[in-house]
């Protein structure tokens, strides 16, 4: 997992999404634990406070969870709750995009040939958003079988 | 964990008194050396468990503030607390609470590494051998080598674990990474991070780095020509200052609407750049509104070009600069 | 109290170097000396016994001592206090939770030490020499006067050295003036033939039973040392 600090984005929230990413893309398995808050916040190299953010984003969307006295974990849910919220995104991103294009001058011909050249390249290299999952910390929950 | 404080200039939506009582608490405080004003009424509170970031260009009085807090400096005016006692009547009591790694250690040149912490282990009451040991060996101090001969970097190093060791509450750093090649930039963000201790304790940093204000500070304290222009969380201010790129046809109609705060603006013929302060709460909605006026887009800024804005224009007066 | 050991431990360290070559001066003072053919116990003749002998090397060594004690210790203490301003080092100590009232005293821990080293070996040679048959009597209590005045004026330079070097960010300006202004007062008085202050000679000022008791001498020195320690302490730093 990357942290750009020049990207304009909170870094928490960059947090979140990779987390997010991680889980909808499967390297993240429901009832994993998450690293803890201090392990995060030096291998990132960022405040534990921000980490705590992310997490405290992610347990209100409902993608993490807490279990008492061991931390927190993986959602149990299905990760495909992630999508609504990444079709939003999407939505958004794009519209923002079409919207200069057009300020711009540009044809909505040529704004629809630009989008499927960079959906074509970013489609063929997926970008592994995941922390290096060191696997001894993972846990899994002993009840759940491998999903 | 929710970092609480009062900001000194409102940024977003408006934050709750501390719960607790803060690490560190300055009222108008003024500092003068001679006839040259360091510091102008300064009023800052940094809630205990915070990492703020304190940044400014050189000579806005970063290191003047630092020292003030640990009773280096009397000030002309104004009142101190620092972990709830005064720098200058308590300062014994207070420094062993509080650990200070200076830009430069003057330790004496011909001490060796081990020399240094020895010295310093001897004066404080407490002082984690352990937690010494592993930062010594986790940043590769080398420990017979003597203070005149070890590069910069490693003489930041030795200075923090001189000033981590003892476990303070309050960690206070001056330009801690300036001079530093970047591995060594990132180990010493590991270990003031790592060394964190179970229970919170309040960091003070000032950096010319924003790369690393943005990582570590849970607020910023901005210091321009010795009088604080900001005091707010990081993410606020990431998520409030906005540059807006418009068409004006005409003129930009003055004054401009209640409530867009401008730090700087840029003409070039009819496109109109402006970096306002807060773009929530309307702002762009108002500028959008103003008759002649199309609103291009809406970018955010990095802390870097915050930074410089605000350093340009502290006290957020409309500026004109006009190109071509 | 806490770490007094690693502030004297300090002070020892950055004196060292000085206090070495002073001792390898009274070495080779001592040395050129006893290489000159006129030195006793050659030339009184008969049986000298070892404790003669000894208590003439030790009367030499004492009375070099001394007289290079006048150098060496407001060497010492104007390094002391000025020389961590000029190396900045007291910007290292000044965070650190140590009063500046005990750093004081560890400087004069080392200072009183070095002072003893040098002078206290007198208190051994003497009772050799009062009962040697090399020493005429009289010749003896106006060679250990002459040693106290000597000690004396001393004290008063190293005083004048620890007001200035609390004053003053050089330690060399501090030492120097410590050790010239005492000297340059009587000159000035004696060229001058100030009325009722002029000495009678140069040096009679601080050495000669008509010149400034000796008493009146450490009043004043005691009175440099008290503003010295006063201008150290209440620096904030």
């Amino acid at each position: 997992m990357q942290i750009d600090p020049r990207r304009h984005l909170p870094i928490y929230l960059q947090i979140a999404e990779a987390i997010r990413g991680g889980v909808a893309a499967g390297t993240y398995r429901p009832g994993e634990a998450l690293p803890s808050l201090r392990e995060l916040a030096v291998t990132l190299r960022v405040n534990p406070n921000t980490v705590q953010r992310a997490y405290d984003e992610l347990s209100r969307e409902g993608i993490v969870e807490a279990r008492r006295g061991l931390g927190l974990f993986v959602a149990e849910r299905a990760p495909s709750d992630a999508r609504p919220r990444a079709v939003e995104e999407v939505r958004a991103a794009l519209e923002r995009g079409i919207r200069i294009g057009l300020a711009a001058g540009l044809a909505p011909e040529s704004i629809a040939a630009d989008f499927r050249q960079v959906l074509a390249t970013a489609t063929r290299s997926i970008p592994s958003p995941v922390i290096p999952a060191a696997p001894p910390k993972l846990r899994r929950n002993p009840k759940e079988a491998d999903a | 964990m929710n970092a609480t404080f009062a900001p000194h200039a409102q940024v977003g939506p408006a934050t709750p008194a501390p719960a607790h009582s803060p690490a560190i608490s300055m009222h108008g405080v003024t500092k003068r050396f001679g006839t040259t004003v360091a510091l102008d009424d300064i009023s800052l509170s940094i809630p205990p468990g915070s990492i703020c970031g304190l940044v400014g260009p050189n000579g806005a009085g970063k290191t003047t503030l630092v020292r003030l807090l640990l009773g280096l400096e009397r000030p002309a005016a104004g009142t101190i607390g620092v972990l709830g006692l005064d720098p200058l009547r308590d300062a014994l009591a207070l420094r062993e609470r509080v650990g200070y790694v200076p830009d430069t250690l003057h330790a004496d040149r011909w001490m060796t590494g081990a020399e240094v912490l020895r010295f310093c282990r001897g004066l404080r009451r407490h002082w984690n051998d352990t937690l010494a040991t592993r930062l010594v060996d986790r940043l590769g101090i080398p420990l017979k080598t003597r203070v005149g001969s070890l590069s910069r970097g490693t003489l930041v190093k030795l200075g923090l674990v001189a000033a981590v060791a003892p476990e303070p509450e309050l960690l206070l750093l001056d330009e801690p990474m300036a001079g530093l090649d970047p591995l060594a930039r990132e180990e010493v963000v590991e270990t003031v991070i790592a060394a964190a201790p179970d229970r919170p304790w309040t960091v003070l940093f000032s950096s010319h780095s924003l790369d690393d204000v943005q990582r570590l500070a849970d607020s910023i304290a901005v210091l321009v020509a010795g009088r604080l222009v900001h005091h707010g969380a990081t993410d606020d201010l990431l998520t409030a200052v906005r540059r807006v790129r418009m068409r004006v046809d005409d003129a930009l109609p003055r004054p401009l609407p209640a409530g867009v705060d401008v730090y700087g603006s840029q003409r070039s013929g009819r496109e109109w750049t402006l970096v306002i302060r807060d773009g929530s709460g309307g702002a762009i909605e108002r500028l959008r509104g103003l008759p002649g006026v199309e609103v291009l887009g809406v970018d955010p800024l990095s802390l870097e070009e915050i930074f410089k804005h605000m350093a340009r224009a502290p006290s957020g007066r409309n500026e004109e600069r006009s190109q071509s | 109290m806490n770490g007094f050991d690693q502030l004297v431990w300090r002070e020892w360290r950055r004196s060292r170097t000085m206090f070495f070559v002073a001792l390898g001066i009274i070495v080779a003072l001592l040395l050129l000396v006893f290489s000159q053919p006129q030195t006793p116990p050659e030339t009184a003749g008969g049986k000298i016994s070892v404790v003669d002998r000894m208590a003439v090397v030790g009367y030499f060594a004492t009375w070099i001592a001394v007289h290079v004690s006048v150098f060496l210790l407001p060497m010492i203490a104007a390094n002391s206090l000025a020389g961590e301003r000029a190396d900045r080092s007291a910007e290292f100590i000044a965070p650190l939770p140590v009063s500046r009232s005990v750093r004081l005293m560890a400087k004069v821990v080392l200072l009183a030490a070095v002072a003893i080293a040098l002078w206290a070996p007198v208190l051994l040679v003497a009772p050799l020499l009062g009962n040697s048959q090399l020493v005429k009597a009289d010749d003896y209590r106006s060679g250990l006067g002459l040693l106290g005045m000597v000690a004396a004026f001393t004290l008063l330079a190293t005083a004048l050295a620890w007001l200035l070097a609390g004053w003053v960010e050089s330690p060399v300006i501090a030492a120097v003036g410590a050790i010239a202004i005492p000297v340059a007062v009587p000159w000035v008085m004696f060229s001058l033939q100030v009325p009722f202050l002029a000495p009678a000679s140069f040096f009679s000022l601080w050495f000669d039973s008509e010149g400034i008791p000796q008493s009146l001498t450490l009043l004043v020195a005691a009175a440099f040392f008290a503003a010295g320690s006063g201008l150290y302490v209440r620096r904030l730093e």
